[in-house]
């Protein structure tokens, strides 16, 4: 990933919270207990999580944006991780070309169920977890990389092939 | 020559020629800007104090004399509204608040307000501005008085008395242009004045 | 013993607490310092609130660990780490502060920039602060958005403090300017600050332009994807990941396709922005920045550069406006001293020869994706100028050249004479506080009449080009605190005439 702006940076942050309290909150669900109030709230916040994730794989995968979303930079840069994730997981076999914004749909839906039922009977808490947990692994590896970035090699060659990945 | 007045005074800041302009800026209010026969300065904001902690002595012969006075003396500045405090038998050395152009054919003395003055504060000792000097004018200050007196930056403080010069001179001094209060300097007499120190 | 043991848990919260307390005191040192602004002690005060707001929350996370879950342990220390982390990133904001020490910054500019700047941002506080980086900067993030956006998330710890409450010392729209410390003294560079302010309004176009310059780019990455993916590269790529490796690689073109228009727009427009509120001055510090450049005046936008656009296109779009507002060619009759007037027209020329080559335009059509972005950039550039011209005129920003011109001559004739360029004076009944604009320009119009060799004909060097250099850097950073100070007292003065007694 791209190193990130302060804007970016507080997104980043906060995105890294959340699923760390997701992720703790949702062992509580995992055990059998019913979501308090508080709880129901934090989990509303990684429902418009995914909705930005959904955001970016609609305009990835060029579909007509649904539910009043929109195309953003946030989506769009949010998106990026939300694919590593994926690839960590190793989801990438369950998931067919042009499909990512349903499963992302799927997931939001899931974690909407959870919120209305304040129960996780029926449904698969497991990779809600797995997910949120993952996504911010992603999000911390950067962070990490941007507090500690490894010094650059200036090269001639290797600016000439970064600029070819993305220009040819 | 004689004093000049505030009517000459005026003559000469109004003078289409650059060069025998007296310039003076800036200036607040004219009111308060004129005597009779003398224009009244403000107090600058930069300052240069005296570190006394920082070393015994101080010997111009010696050949790291400049850098001494650096550590000796530090400027600092007080910001407008502020307060600095002056206590007894304190110098520091300030400037005008007012950037002045003298022409060629006149000169100056610097001269402490006497509200000032009853108070204990001697504003100026090197007093003599010459022909052709530009810069804001320093300013060595030192209360003499009793008790701490506090200053205000921007406050009126000395004022200057212009005579007319006997003929044209230009300024041949040691101080380009100064915008504040400068470091005294005397790196230009050191070599004529070898004679009078020990030698070693 | 394992990283989640409560012994070592215990010990971090500790060092972060630690860490916490230290950065309070070092903000409260600094609230004891002198500024030339109270942005700074704003800042200041503010981390002060956040470190006791982070303080509270770090406790409630260490509470509430329930140690029976080792899941739950392990989501409670990385929420420890990432406060951690957070407390790091804002300790080092403290740099900000105390680099905006009276001493170490042009103190005479500051309080005058920021009122010519706030006419054209009114609700916005700006810290200036000197950087060892040789750089004119801006930090483009609303710093007080930034801290409530990260402060946010623990709302639920800290259940007793208003965010509002902690974040009141700063305004609502927060930004840190940041200039090289070398350049200090260098009047003549500090209206590029007019650039970084642009960059503000810049951000504000491109955010309300966003969504369509995405919506317009989806269906041309993804030609440009259909067509990457067929490269021999690819030819060994498992087909069931196939669909991955192809999102991941759309979603880096769009980003970077994104990255490439959001900063050759912004850019642009700060530049057009700068030169429109200082005149031929911006055009003249830009070139000289423009020369500072290893790459040359026709770098490629990239990764490594920061996506920024070449320095030809940029100087053709100031030069534009300067001829938009009708300030070149100059006006003779304005100028009474040929040398200023033939020297500063060279000026002009100079760039006029720089920016009459293509060679910029010829390298950004030759590569694709370069070609679409640019394409948009004309095109918004058109929109952005047009909305920016309408908001300056309101505010009563534009520069006449008859009224610019007019006094621009005497200015420069007081630089010439060693006097500061402040006020316009015909005579001592008539004077006219000079404004931080014209005083900038008189300087630069008098450097460039300059006639000098930086070697004499004994090849000697000309040490005197240095004093008469530093003379006017004083003489017009003296001016600009004057004519602020002038403005200042006349405007108490009418106050207090007006208010009964």
């Amino acid at each position: 990933m791209a190193s990130f702006n302060m804007s970016e940076k507080a997104i980043i942050y906060n995105y890294i919270l959340l699923t760390s309290q997701i992720t703790i909150e949702l062992e509580d669900v995992f055990a059998g207990k019913k979501l308090t109030e508080q709880q129901c709230e934090l989990l509303k916040n990684g429902a418009i999580l995914l909705s930005k994730i959904i955001e970016g794989a609609t305009l990835v995968e060029g579909k007509e944006f649904k539910n009043g979303l929109t195309p953003s930079m946030e989506g769009l840069s949010i998106y990026g991780y939300a694919l590593s994730t994926i690839r960590e997981l190793n989801l990438i076999r369950n998931i067919k070309e042009k499909e990512f914004t349903e499963f992302f749909e799927e997931l939001h839906n899931k974690i909407q169920k959870l919120i209305e039922n304040r129960v996780g009977k029926g449904i698969d808490i497991s990779l809600l977890k797995n997910f949120f947990y993952t996504f911010g692994v992603s999000l911390r590896g950067d962070v990490q990389k941007e507090n500690y970035p490894t010094e650059k090699i200036l090269s001639f060659n290797k600016r000439k092939q970064m600029n070819d990945y993305l220009f040819t | 020559m004689s004093v000049i007045t505030k009517k000459e005074i005026i003559k000469f800041m109004n003078k289409t020629k650059i060069k025998e302009r007296l310039f003076v800026t800036p200036i607040f209010n004219q009111n308060e800007f004129f005597d009779a026969s003398s224009i009244n300065v403000r107090l600058g904001n930069e300052f240069i104090v005296m570190r006394k902690q920082s070393f015994p002595l101080l010997d111009i012969s010696n050949s790291t004399s400049k850098d001494k006075i650096r550590k000796y003396q530090e400027k600092i500045r007080i910001g407008f509204r502020e307060q600095f405090v002056l206590h007894p038998r304190q110098l520091i050395i300030g400037s005008t608040l007012e950037y002045i152009s003298v022409p060629c054919k006149l000169m100056c003395y610097v001269i402490g307000k006497s509200s000032w003055g009853r108070m204990g504060l001697i504003i100026a000792t090197a007093t003599k501005v010459d022909p052709g000097f530009k810069g804001c004018i320093t300013l060595e200050i030192i209360n003499e008085g009793e008790v701490p007196i506090v200053l205000y930056p921007g406050i009126p403080i000395a004022q200057l008395v212009f005579h007319e010069t006997s003929s044209k001179e230009n300024y041949n001094g040691k101080y380009y242009c100064p915008t504040g209060p400068q470091f005294p300097n005397f790196e230009k007499n050191i070599e004529d004045w070898k004679f009078w120190f020990p030698k070693n | 013993m394992t990283i989640y043991s409560p012994k070592l848990i215990e010990e971090y919260v500790l060092e972060t607490i630690s860490r916490v307390r230290v950065i309070k005191e070092q903000c409260e040192n600094l609230l004891s310092k002198d500024f030339a602004s109270q942005a700074p002690k704003n800042l200041a005060q503010t981390h002060i609130n956040i470190c006791h707001y982070l303080e509270t929350a770090i406790k409630s996370i260490y509470k509430d660990i329930d140690w029976k879950n080792i899941k739950k342990i392990e989501s409670s220390f990385i929420l420890l780490q990432t406060t951690d982390s957070i407390i790091r990133e804002f300790g080092s904001h403290i740099r900000y502060i105390d680099g905006a020490q009276t001493q170490k910054v042009p103190w005479g500019l500051i309080s005058p920039l920021e009122k010519y700047l706030k006419r054209f941002l009114s609700d916005v506080e700006i810290l200036f602060r000197p950087q060892w980086k040789y750089n004119y900067a801006i930090i483009p993030t609303n710093l007080y958005e930034y801290y409530s956006k990260t402060l946010s998330s623990y709302e639920t710890h800290v259940k007793n403090k208003n965010l509002s409450e902690i974040l009141k010392p700063l305004k609502k729209y927060f930004y840190i300017v940041s200039f090289p410390s070398i350049e200090r003294e260098n009047i003549l560079l500090h209206c590029l600050l007019g650039h970084e302010i642009g960059h503000l309004e810049a951000k504000t176009y491109i955010s309300s332009r966003n969504k369509e310059f995405l919506k317009l780019i989806q269906d041309k990455i993804a030609d440009v994807v259909n067509q990457r993916i067929k490269k021999p590269e690819f030819k060994n790529v498992p087909e069931e990941i196939m669909p991955q490796i192809k999102q991941e690689i759309t979603q880096a073109y769009l980003k970077e396709t994104s990255e490439i228009w959001e900063r050759g727009l912004e850019e642009i427009l700060s530049d057009i922005v700068g030169s429109f509120l200082f005149g031929p001055a911006i055009l003249f510090s830009n070139l000289e920045i423009a020369l500072q450049d290893l790459n040359g005046l026709d770098i490629t936008p990239g990764k490594d550069n920061n996506y920024y656009p070449p320095w030809r296109m940029r100087l053709r779009n100031i030069y534009q406006v300067q001829r938009d507002l009708k300030l070149f060619p100059l006006q003779k009759k304005a100028f009474q001293s040929k040398p200023i007037y033939n020297n500063v027209s060279k000026g002009f020329k100079l760039v006029e020869n720089i920016i009459q080559e293509k060679s910029d335009e010829q390298m950004l059509k030759s590569n694709d994706l370069l070609k679409i972005v640019y394409e948009e950039i004309e095109n918004d550039l058109v929109n952005a100028k047009r909305l920016i011209l309408i908001k300056l005129s309101e505010l009563f920003l534009l520069l006449n050249p008859d009224s610019f011109y007019k006094n621009l001559s005497h200015l420069i004739e007081k630089i010439d004479f060693g006097v500061p360029p402040n006020p316009y004076e015909n005579s001592i009944s008539k004077r006219k506080p000079a404004a931080i604009v014209e005083i900038i320009n008189a300087a630069w119009f008098y450097k460039l009449s300059w006639k000098y060799r930086l070697f004499d004909k004994k090849n000697q060097f000309n040490e005197n080009i240095f004093s008469k250099r530093e003379r006017m850097n004083r003489l017009a950073l003296k001016a600009i605190e004057y004519a602020d100070m002038e403005k200042d007292y006349s405007d108490w003065s009418s106050e207090k005439n007006r208010k009964p007694s």
